[in-house]
This record gives structure tokens, C-alpha cells and sequence, in this order.
């Protein structure tokens, strides 16, 4: 029986070597893309205004700040505009990819485009969010990384003249 | 003189080896894998995982007799392996680094298949010459007399 256990011994360390190498492999992952994933986006207060009194449509401006070591590509974003957290628009006009180098800070004015009839009555006194993803591509890195993006904007009521 | 195992132990032993080697193939795969090369150093050549699994599986064969058991625990040791380095892979979503998107989840299902099948094969290879060398270890450590009646896990069930 002794082989038995000297393979089982064996097997038991592999197994306890290969458990610290998980955890460690894992933690080396995960820090290193949280670093790379350190895009910052946000709205510019202030800046989001209606282009038509009847609400259908607005532009704002959102800032992006690349808090990554390594120079990235904005290469697609869509995002959602949300009165009091319900649906009622997006960015329906094509993204036109930015490259921003370690932090580097741009502000790109992004147009909405209101497309729930029942909501648009209230772009004026709801209270405005704009959510979505954007998709960056990292000179360092070999794929592509897609995070979530978020940002509160508030009651607006003023129109462009 | 040694007690016999109990089956209910040995195949306790067993599951437990298993679960040691699967884990050590898991890290094998994550440490050499090209998905994760940027992100982990120092990165490894892909034969460490390769290499892995021909030693997990060679280890699996020394101790498992029975031919179908060795086979289902070789092909759940390479299966067990490629999904942690699946969840490993999306991991970033769980933790809320990054969007969980179904490109994401397909990139991690389409790796962890990969390695698995190419894992397949030196796990094969591993199996087979732990189970020969199995035959040939026994024989040479544990001489038995030929009136002693073979441990129950080396006969068939009847």
C-alpha cells in the first residue's frame, strides 16, 4: 500500500501548488485588467441641453479620461437615455472611435435621439440618465475590453435657441 | 501489514486525488494559456499545460485499476481543468470590472474548449502508460503471494 500513498502524497501537493497558482493567477488577471479598465466616463454637468421643445432629441457632452497605462481606442459606444430610469431614447448617430493616450482627457459632444412616444411629453421635468457600454481596444492588449458606462444628468428643461 | 481500504474510502481517496490534480491542471492551463498571457507573468509556454495533463492523468492511472473509472475521471480531470480556466477567463465580469456581454462569455466557452480538447490527448497518453506502469509498480512494491486473493479493485464486480 505504501506506493498508494506516495501518489496520493504527491497528487495532494500538485493540487495544493496548483490551488495557490489559481488564486494567484486569478488576483494577477483581475488587477491588471481592472487597471486597464480604468476609462473614466463621464457627463459634463450642465451641458446636456434639448435641441426641440418637443423633446425629441438633446445633445450633451461626455468627457472621457483614460486612466489606463496604455493608450487606448474608444472603437464603439451606444448609450441609453433613461427619464426617471425608464427608457426613452439612445445614440442612434455612428460613433466616431477616439484614441486617448494615459491620461489623456477628451469631451465629444453626443447627440440623443428620443424614440418612446410615451415618454417624450416629459423630457422636461423628468429626471435624466444616460447609461450603455462602450467597447475599447488597448495597444496592450490583444482583445478587446467592454464596460458598462453610467452617468446622472438631472431635470432639464432649457432648449437650444 | 497495512489494512486493507475500505471501497467506500479508497473511492474517497480517489475523488480527492482527482479534485487535487484537476486543480493543478486548471493552474497549469491558466499559467501557459496565450488568452492570458498579458495579463499574468510570467506566462509559461502552453507545453507546461500539456505536460500537465499528461502527468495528471499519468498520476490518475497508477491508482485507478478499472479501465471505464480511469477514462471518465481522465476526460472530467481535462473537462474540470478547462472550466476553471473558463470561469477564470470571465471572472472580470463576475467582479463587475468589466460589461458582462455575450461575446465575452463565447470568447471564454470557445478558449476553455479549446484547451479541452487539446488537453484530450496527452491525458490519453498519461492515462494509458499510469495504468501499464500501475501494473508494473504494484507488482514491484507490493509482492503478494499467490495464494492472497487480488484487492477487491482489482477484480471485476460479480
Amino acid at each position: 500500500m505504501r506506493w498508494f500513498w506516495i501518489i496520493i502524497g504527491i497528487s495532494g501537493l500538485l493540487g495544493a501548488t496548483g490551488a495557490w497558482a489559481v488564486v494567484e493567477g486569478i488576483s494577477q488577471y483581475n488587477g491588471t485588467l481592472r487597471a486597464y479598465a480604468s476609462m473614466e466616463v463621464r457627463y459634463v454637468p450642465d451641458s446636456f441641453v434639448w435641441q426641440d421643445p418637443e423633446f425629441g432629441s438633446g445633445r450633451a457632452e461626455i468627457r472621457f479620461t483614460n486612466g489606463s497605462p496604455s493608450t487606448a481606442t474608444v472603437e464603439a459606444m451606444q448609450m441609453f437615455l433613461r427619464f426617471d430610469g425608464v427608457f426613452a431614447g439612445a445614440t442612434y448617430e455612428p460613433f466616431e472611435a477616439i484614441t486617448l493616450r494615459p491620461d489623456e482627457t477628451q469631451v465629444v459632444e453626443i447627440t440623443f435621439t428620443v424614440t418612446s412616444g410615451s415618454q417624450q411629453s416629459r423630457g422636461g421635468e423628468a429626471n435624466l440618465a444616460i447609461d450603455g457600454w462602450m467597447r475599447l481596444d488597448y495597444i496592450d492588449l490583444d482583445r478587446t475590453v467592454t464596460l458598462d458606462i453610467g452617468d446622472r444628468i438631472g431635470v432639464v428643461d432649457r432648449v437650444e435657441e | 501489514m497495512t489494512r486493507p481500504l475500505s471501497p467506500l474510502a479508497y473511492w474517497l481517496i480517489i475523488a480527492l486525488q482527482w479534485f487535487a490534480l484537476t486543480i493543478m491542471q486548471a493552474a497549469a492551463i491558466i499559467w501557459s494559456s496565450r488568452a492570458l498571457e498579458k495579463y499574468i507573468a510570467p506566462s509559461q509556454s502552453t507545453l507546461l499545460f500539456l505536460g500537465s495533463a499528461l502527468v495528471g492523468a499519468f498520476l490518475l492511472g497508477l491508482t485507478i485499476r478499472r479501465g471505464v473509472v480511469l477514462g471518465i475521471l481522465t476526460i472530467l480531470f481535462c473537462l474540470g481543468g478547462a472550466a476553471i480556466y473558463g470561469a477564470t477567463i470571465y471572472s472580470p465580469a463576475w467582479e463587475g470590472i468589466i460589461a458582462r456581454v455575450v461575446s465575452f462569455q463565447n470568447y471564454a466557452t470557445q478558449q476553455a474548449m479549446f484547451v479541452f480538447i487539446w488537453s484530450l490527448l496527452p491525458a490519453s497518453l498519461g492515462a494509458f502508460a499510469g495504468s501499464m506502469t500501475g501494473v508494473g509498480v504494484r507488482q514491484a512494491l507490493e509482492p503478494r503471494s499467490t495464494d492472497e486473493p487480488a484487492p477487491w479493485w482489482e477484480t471485476r464486480g460479480n
